[in-house]
């Protein structure tokens, strides 16, 4: 059973990071990947506020952490598409690639910080036995 | 546009379930003070993704559908930049700071060899 919910947050979390990505492509272009650092750093933040919820607040079931932790934010961001992009501007772009690479990481371990620190933040402490 | 989304969907759902299982199988064997699960996922799927542009950029002919099905869908999601940062945090908030440096740098440098090792290979082929 537990795959059926990975397997669900998993095709939301691609398909999302897929029309996000487009939507960025054509705002922006594809001269700097503004999408996949939008797309880390916000599924970052959210993940950080439902290991939270789930693991130390008590208001998520096992199965919904599953469902949008490891399936939803897992799928949603990427480590392969940054590492790709990376690559990229590294050949063509050497410091506008060494920007993006420890731009994403700093603003993603920044917004995963701060996902934690408001699930503790907005939700009170409840005992496990609640 | 409808085959490429069942494509990044079935892809979706391989590599989320991929990335649980292995990355299970992985902490329960060694994971005791290092989450070399994610470590050894992102590596390995930046290593295929690479491999899998640097095929078409060698002229192989694969179908959108199923180029996106599995470097969007499943590389995509088989791979993840949320566990990464949320696991470094944790790591740091335990007082485990150099794993947590060693972690966050080793799994950039690392996948970044590993995506140009992908690359090479796959244009060489």
């Amino acid at each position: 059973m537990d795959y059926l919910w990975i397997g669900l947050g998993g095709i939301l979390g691609a398909l999302t990071r897929f029309y996000v990505g487009q939507l960025f492509t054509s705002c922006f272009g594809t001269a700097f990947p503004y999408g996949t650092m939008f797309i880390n750093i916000t599924g970052s933040m959210l993940l950080g506020l439902i290991q939270v919820l789930a693991l130390e607040r008590f208001l998520f079931s096992p199965r919904f952490r599953l469902f949008s932790g490891v399936g939803f934010c897992g799928a949603y961001t990427t480590f392969s598409t940054f590492t790709k992009e990376t690559l990229n501007l590294l050949q063509t772009q050497p410091a506008t690639g060494l920007l993006y690479g420890a731009v994403s990481v700093l603003c993603c371990l920044l917004g995963s910080w701060l996902g934690i620190v408001a699930g503790r933040w907005l939700f009170a402490r409840r005992s496990k036995s609640d | 546009m409808l085959p490429l989304l069942l494509g990044i969907s079935a892809g979706g759902v391989f590599g989320a379930i991929a990335r649980y299982q292995l990355g299970r199988m992985i902490m329960n064997r060694w994971g005791q003070s290092f989450p070399l699960g994610t470590f050894i996922i992102n590596i390995s799927g930046s290593f295929l993704f690479c491999f899998l542009t640097g095929l078409l950029t060698a002229g192989a002919h694969i179908a959108p559908w199923l180029f996106a099905g599995m470097t969007t869908g499943f590389c995509g999601a088989y791979t993840t930049f949320s566990t990464y940062a949320y696991e470094t945090i944790k790591l740091a908030e335990d007082g485990e700071k150099t794993t947590a440096f060693v972690y966050v740098l080793g799994s950039v440098l690392a996948g970044l060899t590993a995506g140009w090792l992908g690359f090479m290979l796959s244009v060489r082929l």
